[in-house]
């Protein structure tokens, strides 16, 4: 076991160091003069030659590629990520502040998936081809084509302006979290509610359970024991939902007024602040990466007879 | 099932340290910068609560971070922090602004501006001439040539200071109102001009800013001028109109500000709120469409002639701006009327000239397929437009009305849309053949010297490529007098030339929109979308 996680360790450096050649390689190679935007930036429309030059100097944007990267490079393994063009703070900072925003958002959005979820799976996989579950499933289908943005809109105009329960936009209080955690976690719920129905069905249909049937034991039991193991893969699911979440999250987080990495990201893309852009899309990757090493390792604790190469733990 | 029960709580751990960690890390970087979060939890709540008890504090909604722009760390005229020494009022009249008053030699090389006495910084050092000098200095070497040509400047008292030009510049003043003219304390001005905190004069004082998403300004309780009577103003950035809209419906914020504001689109939305009171004003914002005149085939000016003749501003302003804009005669917008030519320059909306003059330039349907052809070579243009320009004015639905008006003359137009950075470099390098941009400008001289001479910035920084020797001597003539009359002559034969040339084809005259909650009282839109903050209240 230590030894499969420590080679999952070497291969995430490795693909985190592939990460970065490529962030770093896309933003110099895509055409448009980074000097000109943010010489406009800084000093507004009308900015002279002389001051485009001068920014390339000082940002060291006219250095050769690979040295520019070795730069960065460095500077990244001292938790140097530069500072951000646009705004001249640290973007260790600019992204580190608006993180645990962006990570809440996550977690209340895995939440209201699986609080509608796993109930809604559960139960028409067990009420097969009854109205029940085709109400469930057409609701997921719906879950799943809505635009966030839409969605969330639409929330706003029903909760917000015309009942007034929830405020329209912002950050900080539980109050606030509700109406983006609704958005972004019906279209999670979506996907996981179809996923857990369909394993549900497959275990339905294994001996063991038919063996359960045998001795007759009641639906409420059946359920508790296949839907034990029809829940094993829906971690995976909610692992790799991580990057739907993000893709999300730019969305929602527009959307809601919501300070967090997605919005930077946006911001960022636009003003073309490339130490920002590189460091959040570094930052995603390996968020990404920790989160599927996390449930590769939580699926062999969950599930016994999963063995992972090698045949000694 | 017990093994996945304690599985499902290591994840959460996992996910619980995470967010831990991060918010660990976070409280450190709270002592760099004026940090995120926390800050709107319970605003509304407060503002709310103030509003009852009487205090005067309000929120306001705009579009995008009002810090960023200049590099100030305040926008000066939507945030009243920082101040020019001259401003405009809301007929674009100069008033003065921290120079009390003016004057010029007959020859128009030496200005003297006498300065308001009595006025300091945020930080307590005084306003004075030495003080300006080190702003002027700061501001003609980021901006060279914003100021026209400086031989010297020279302190004459505490509160006199003279500008020596090598030769006239008659814009002068309106390089003074320019919002990136502004006065800071040159103890915030780093050794290479940049400025490092928004420490100014105004009535208000930033106490907070959070990047992206907040700032807080606070009552500066010795302003030079009027009190002000809000104590407290926050700004909220939200980025997508529609939310913006709810939360002023919602009353979460009291006012929408700025340019692009509000959309036309939506103003429906609380056109009948009782609640709510719709705010416009003719804006001195044009938005021009350029015709790069380099290459085939606008490089023929019946082509570009055309193309002026095809469209029809008109049904642009109709069913893209929701009748929000006004139709333009001249390059020189309505705003700047006094150097506006009286007649009518551009002839819009006329398909059989356009024809006509198509034809005369060897373009016709030959193949007879619909569309015009010449040499074998299909009549296909570009139009180029920028995401970030996309997201402010309804650009994509301009450029679909200009593609169609122009499709019925047998012209395909392609619009694509591109990445801002992208788009600039593209149009220098002369690779579109038509874009559009907004631009407020300075003076109405240097308008015409930046979008016609052809050294002119926008001129080169657009693609346009126009080259004409007469405009180039006129602009250059207008700019050197220092009689305003015989420059506003030159000006209208400059204007006269333009339209001959349609290098660049004005398309609309932009309307402001902005909205208040009715509680607001004194809010006075401005066309350069500067907000009288300090003759705002709020009524209980």
């Amino acid at each position: 076991m230590i030894a499969y996680i420590l080679k999952r360790f070497y291969l995430m450096i490795l693909v985190m160091l592939i990460v970065s050649i490529a962030v770093f390689s896309i933003m110099h190679i895509i055409p448009g003069d980074p000097a000109e935007i943010i010489a406009k930036e800084l000093h507004g429309a009308e900015v002279s030659a002389e001051t485009i030059e001068l920014v390339r100097h000082n940002l060291g944007l006219g250095k050769a590629f690979h040295i520019q990267y070795l730069n960065w490079l460095g500077g990244v393994f001292q938790g140097d990520l530069g500072f951000s063009f646009r705004t001249g703070q640290p973007v260790y900072n600019e992204i580190f502040s608006r993180l645990p925003a962006t990570l809440q958002l996550a977690i209340a959005s895995i939440l209201v998936s699986l609080i509608i979820s796993i109930p809604l799976g559960i139960f028409s996989a067990l009420k097969k081809n009854t109205i029940i579950d085709h109400i469930s499933m057409f609701a997921a289908l719906t879950g799943i084509s809505i635009p966030n943005f839409w969605l969330g809109l639409l929330l706003i105009l029903f909760f917000s302006v015309n009942l007034g329960i929830f405020p329209v936009y912002g950050y900080g209080s539980l109050a606030h979290i509700v109406l983006p955690s609704i958005t972004l976690g019906t279209g999670l719920a979506a996907v996981t509610t179809r996923m857990l129905r369909s394993n549900m069905l497959e275990e339905l249909g294994k001996d063991y359970i038919r063996t359960a049937q045998g001795k007759g034991l009641g639906i409420t039991g059946i359920a508790r024991h296949a839907s034990k193991n029809a829940l094993i893969p829906v971690v995976t699911v909610i692992g790799l939902q991580l990057g739907a979440l993000i893709e999300g999250s730019v969305v929602v987080e527009v959307v809601f007024a919501w300070p967090g990495i997605g919005r930077l990201l946006v911001d960022s893309i636009f003003a073309r602040d490339f130490p920002v852009i590189q460091g959040c899309i570094l930052i995603i990757a390996a968020g990404y990466v920790i989160i599927n090493l996390l449930v590769d390792i939580s699926y062999a604790y969950l599930n016994p007879r999963i063995h992972y190469g090698g045949s000694h733990e | 099932m017990h093994r996945k029960f304690a599985a499902a709580a290591i994840i959460a751990l996992f996910l619980a340290m995470l967010m831990a960690g991060c918010a660990g890390v976070q409280e450190e970087a709270l002592e760099l910068p004026p940090e995120a979060v926390e800050e709107d939890l319970s605003a509304v709540q407060e503002k709310e609560d103030a509003q009852e008890e009487g205090i005067q504090e309000v929120i306001a909604g705009l579009g995008r971070d009002p810090g960023v722009q200049y590099g100030y760390g305040a926008h000066p005229p939507l945030t009243r922090v920082l101040e020019t020494l001259v401003s405009r009022d809301t007929e674009l009249n100069y008033k003065p602004g921290l120079a009390e008053s003016w004057e010029v030699t007959d020859d128009g090389l030496t200005w003297t501006l006498m300065l308001q006495e009595g006025v300091t910084f945020h930080n307590g050092a005084e306003f004075d001439a030495e003080a300006v000098e080190h702003n002027l200095i700061r501001v003609s070497e980021s901006s060279p040539g914003l100021f026209g040509e400086i031989d010297s400047i020279q302190v004459l008292g505490p509160c006199t200071i003279a500008i020596n030009h090598s030769k006239p510049f008659a814009p002068f003043l309106y390089a003074l109102a320019w919002p990136g003219a502004a006065m800071i304390a040159p103890e915030a001005i780093d050794d290479e001009g940049n400025v490092t905190e928004p420490i100014g004069t105004g009535p208000y004082v930033r106490t907070e800013w959070v990047t992206g998403e907040t700032m807080v300004l606070e009552k500066n309780e010795n302003y030079w001028g009027t009190t002000p009577v809000l104590q407290k103003i926050v700004l909220k950035n939200i980025p997508d109109a529609t939310t913006r809209m709810l939360a002023l419906e919602a009353e979460e914020i009291d006012l929408i500000i700025d340019t692009g504001g509000i959309l036309p689109e939506h103003v429906a939305m609380i056109e009948n709120k009782p609640h709510i009171n719709l705010l416009t004003i003719d804006g001195a914002v044009p938005h021009y469409m350029t015709l790069n005149t380099t290459k085939e085939p606008l490089n023929d000016v019946r082509v570009r002639q055309a193309i002026m003749y095809a469209i029809d501003p008109e049904s642009i302003i109709d069913y893209a701006l929701e009748g929000y804009g006004k139709v333009m005669t001249s390059v020189t917008p309505h705003s700047e009327a006094d150097w506006l030519h009286p007649d009518n320059l551009y002839t819009f909306n006329n398909q059989e000239e356009a024809l006509q003059l198509l034809q005369q330039a060897g373009w016709s349907d030959t193949n007879e397929d619909g569309y015009l052809d010449k040499d074998g070579q299909r009549f296909t243009i570009t139009f180029l437009l920028s995401t970030a320009l996309v997201g402010r004015w309804p650009y994509m639905t301009i450029a679909e009305i200009i593609q169609q008006q122009l499709s019925q003359l047998g012209i395909i137009v392609e619009i694509k849309i591109v990445e801002g950075g992208l788009w600039s470099t593209s149009l220098r390098e002369g690779e579109a053949d038509l874009s559009i941009r907004p631009w407020a400008g300075i003076s109405p001289q240097t308008r015409l010297q930046a979008w016609l001479h052809s050294e002119g910035e926008q001129n080169l920084a657009m693609g346009i490529g126009l080259n004409n020797q007469e405009i180039d001597r006129l602009i250059d003539q207008a700019l050197a007098t220092t009689d305003e009359s015989a420059a506003k002559e030159l000006l209208y034969e400059v204007q006269e030339i333009a339209a001959q040339e349609v290098s660049i084809i004005p398309i609309y005259d932009e309307v402001l929109i902005n909205a208040v909650n009715h509680k607001v009282e004194g809010y006075q839109l401005h066309p350069w979308f500067h907000v009288n903050w300090e003759d705002i209240s709020v009524s209980h």
